[in-house]
């Protein structure tokens, strides 16, 4: 399955600028897909899924668009 | 105590003298500088409540221990006063070079009192101090003020400065520097132009000495690539503020249309990739690595910004999700000497009042034209608006939907969104403010659930803490850092000892401390809550639809606060608090 | 070996100024720093103002008693031999030498690491071969 990919902020070291297309053999959770992109895990990263915030348990689903934020100090 | 240069500069604007007096260094060590030191001036020095426009107001300028030094992220400078907008106490900080320029001239503070018959501009160059005449600048925007001092006074002096709004003692007039920084909120510019005082040039040209030079730069160096350069800060150099956009439209906690929704279907119009796309240039602070500042330029419009709080506040806010506009907006602000925050916030609730009928400013959600000319009209007070939020709202109603506390308009976050927001807008020394707290790292752009008071009391007092004793070293907001680390820093400048567990208590002194000059001038309990809108209107999109924040939720949040806080139920600090803190 | 600093990387943080008057000086004080680097809004809009030791050696010619000489590359400084009369710090083109109560200072690399590059946060200044050096 296909899902859709954008990195923000300083996140684009683990996956380049823009909108990345990326296969998966099978639907893994949002956890897993941050450490195949090696993101370090002790970074808090907020996970959108489709426009809505969604924690590392998610089971992405074919067609999703995930967008990664890093995490923000001080607005 | 090293890093300190022991100096205070005063100046007298009724008789147009200054002189030099010793740093008052036991309150130095108890309000370590910056914020905290500021405020401990203020508190003792201004008489209970004087009218903030009055001679009678001082004005503070205060730069902290690191300033100056190799610590990164340490440029900013504290300016502090009574705040026209609220009368209570205002610190604001204000980035760009002139803090390091103002101690390296040989001071840790200026303080300005009375105020001058006729327009005046202070130029310091070292221990020379001179008070010129301003009149060919008056009325002058802050740009046009801060070309014509470098041209007379040396290109490379820094400038603070106010503009017309300021002159005009608007209640939200900022003050600038380098053109597009500013000492923002609480009409701190009106303070300055009360007492007619144009604007302030410095240069200095000596250095800062601190206890363990060797080590500190030694540190300073690696904690700057390992911690300052991280993952965790960078979003500060890739993007700036704008990334904030996305995360706020994504959580449901984007003001959009006077804070009637919480998403904005423009979003991706006025996010950080749009802004990315015009930026020419990146700009930082005096030695900082994160360099937030984006430099665009749109072809119509330059302007270092938008930042989030413009382009929410001043954007979404307003229904406007022309990039351009916005960014003329921010330039007229900066120019004009305009806090965007209050700006945006004023014209919003213009266009919900003539949309609801109430009265009508011939202002529209989206209106462009419309909202370009009330910022220039608001300025030279030539409209109501200029009244601010709370001013309008006793005027002509709609106090329920004035989104504003104690007289200070909201920032750019959705509170029925972040619960604790809430509390921390209804809490925060100088009213709705954001940077006394943010728990929303924690709630909505963090894995806390935000729709809960659970918690919330606790996080938002230790976040005050941490804020407060952080404001008072001084170092940037954007740098997210342990206390640990800067009780290192500040050990190794001030050859003091100081533990992570100091600076907590430091900064429970300081919001003590304000909490008291607030209470001298009148302010209780019944002044720390939030706009009907908050806690009956339900949001209706996105993440937040549905929500809202319930006022007996929020009161049991309140009275949760005050008893941590050791704050009675009047929400005024208790004998033993007092004591214990030794204020 | 020089100096070059790439503009479309610097912030304007003087990070470099002061870490050159902290290892030189033992004083944070960018004044008394031997580059001067600055971003400054003109009428033209964002500008950097570089001034670093371009090694054009007008320094090493005037000098009268060869305090300061040009070896592997880098300038080299005596204090001994300098007489502070100044006469480098008047021919130097980018005004990058610091003059002080009887002697000066000069840019000598830092002996082959400069400190300024070492604190550049973005890498905009670098010391090296690169043809031409300078500013980029
Ligand atoms: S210090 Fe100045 S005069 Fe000497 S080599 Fe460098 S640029 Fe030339
Ligand atoms: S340290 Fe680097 S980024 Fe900062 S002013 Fe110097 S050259 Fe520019």
């Amino acid at each position: 399955m296909k899902i859709f990919l954008r990195l923000c902020g300083p996140l684009e070291r683990y996956g380049g600028h823009g909108i990345n297309e990326i296969s998966l053999q099978n639907s893994i959770k949002a956890s897993q897909l941050l450490s195949e992109l090696q993101i370090p895990s002790s970074l808090k990263v907020l996970i959108v899924v489709n426009g809505v915030k969604v924690t590392g348990d998610y089971n992405l689903q074919a067609g999703d668009i995930v967008v990664l934020f890093p995490p923000v100090s001080g607005g | 105590m090293k890093g300190y240069i022991g100096k205070v500069l005063r100046i007298d604007l009724n008789n147009l003298t200054s002189s030099v007096e010793s740093l008052n260094l036991l309150w130095a060590e108890k309000y370590i500088g910056g914020k905290g030191l500021a405020m401990k001036y203020i508190y003792e020095e201004l008489p209970p409540k004087v009218d903030p426009l009055s001679p009678k107001n001082k004005m503070i300028l205060m730069t902290g221990p690191l300033t100056g030094t190799a610590v990164p992220c340490s440029g900013k400078l504290t300016i502090a006063a009574k705040s026209p907008a609220t009368n209570t106490i205002l610190d604001c900080s204000i980035g760009g070079h002139i803090a390091g320029e103002i101690k390296y001239a040989g001071y840790d503070a200026i303080i300005i009192e009375g105020k001058a018959e006729k327009p005046v501009y202070l130029h310091i160059e070292n221990s020379k101090v001179e008070l010129k005449s301003a009149g060919n600048l008056w009325g002058k925007g802050t740009h046009e003020t801060e070309f014509f001092l470098k041209a007379t006074c040396g290109p490379e002096v820094k400038v603070l400065a106010i503009g017309p709004a300021g002159e005009n003692m608007v209640p939200m007039a900022c003050i600038t520097s380098e053109l597009y920084r500013q000492a923002g909120r609480g009409g701190i510019g009106a303070v300055m132009g009360s007492k007619n005082l144009k604007a302030i040039v410095v240069k200095g040209t000596n250095g800062v000495k601190v206890a363990d030079p060797k080590q500190l730069t030694a540190r300073a160096k690696e904690i700057m690539k390992k911690d300052t350069l991280s993952d965790d800060n960078l979003w500060a150099y890739t993007d700036g503020t704008p990334i904030i956009v996305e995360l706020s439209n994504s959580t449901g906690v984007l003001p959009t249309r006077n804070f009637q929704q919480g998403t904005f279907d423009g979003f991706d119009k006025i996010h950080a990739e749009a802004v990315k796309a015009v930026r020419k240039d990146k700009k930082g602070c005096l030695s900082c690595g994160l360099g937030c500042g984006n430099y665009v330029n749109t072809g119509q419009s330059v302007v270092e910004g938008p930042e989030y709080e413009t382009l929410s506040i001043g954007g979404s806010n307003c229904g406007i999700d022309d990039l351009e506009a916005i960014v003329e907006f921010n330039k007229l602000c900066d120019d004009l000497g305009l806090d965007t925050i209050s700006t945006g916030n004023t014209i919003a609730f213009a266009m919900e009042l003539t949309e609801k009928g109430i009265k009508d400013f011939n202002l529209k959600f989206g209106d462009v034209k419309g909202y370009l000319k009330a910022t220039k009209n608001i300025a030279n007070k030539e409209t109501e608006l200029a009244l601010g939020v709370k001013g309008l709202s006793e005027k002509y109603g709609g106090k329920e939907f004035a989104m504003q506390v104690k007289g200070l308009e909201f920032p750019g976050y959705e509170p029925r969104g972040s619960w604790g927001m809430g509390l921390a807008y209804a809490t925060s020394d100088r009213g709705a403010c954001h940077t006394r707290a943010w728990p929303i790292a924690d709630e909505a752009y963090g894995d806390m659930d935000p729709f809960t008071i659970e918690g919330k009391a606790e996080l938002v007092v230790g976040l005050q803490h941490y804020n407060a004793a952080k404001f008072s070293t001084i170092l940037c907001d954007f740098w997210a850092l342990s206390l640990e680390t800067v009780a290192e820093l500040l050990t190794l400048v001030t050859g003091k000892q100081y533990t992570e567990k100091d600076l907590k208590i430091i900064g429970e002194r300081i919001v003590n401390l304000a909490r008291m000059f607030n209470i001298r001038e009148g302010f209780d309990a019944k002044d720390d809550r939030l706009p009907q809108r908050i806690y009956k209107e339900a949001l209706k999109t996105g993440a937040t639809a549905e929500k809202l924040l319930p006022e007996e939720e929020f009161n049991k949040m309140l009275r949760e606060y005050y008893q941590i806080r050791g704050w009675d139920s009047e929400g005024k600090p208790t004998g033993e608090k007092l004591d214990e803190l030794a204020i | 070996m020089k100096l070059s600093l790439d503009i479309s990387r610097c912030i304007g943080c003087k990070l470099c100024q002061i870490a050159c008057s902290a290892e030189k000086e033992g004083v944070y004080q960018p004044t008394a720093a031997r580059l001067q680097i600055e971003k400054i809004y003109t009428m033209q809009g964002l500008e950097t103002k570089v001034a670093i030791c371009t090694q054009c050696l007008d320094c090493v010619e005037v000098c009268p008693t060869e305090a300061i000489k040009y070896e592997n590359g880098m300038l080299t400084y005596s204090e001994e031999e300098c007489t502070g009369c100044n006469e480098c710090a008047d021919a130097c083109p980018q005004g990058v030498i610091v003059v002080k109560a009887d002697t000066v200072g000069i840019c000598d690399s830092c002996g082959g690491s400069p400190e300024c590059v070492n604190w550049c946060p973005h890498g905009a200044l670098t010391f090296g071969c690169r043809e031409g050096g300078g500013v980029g």
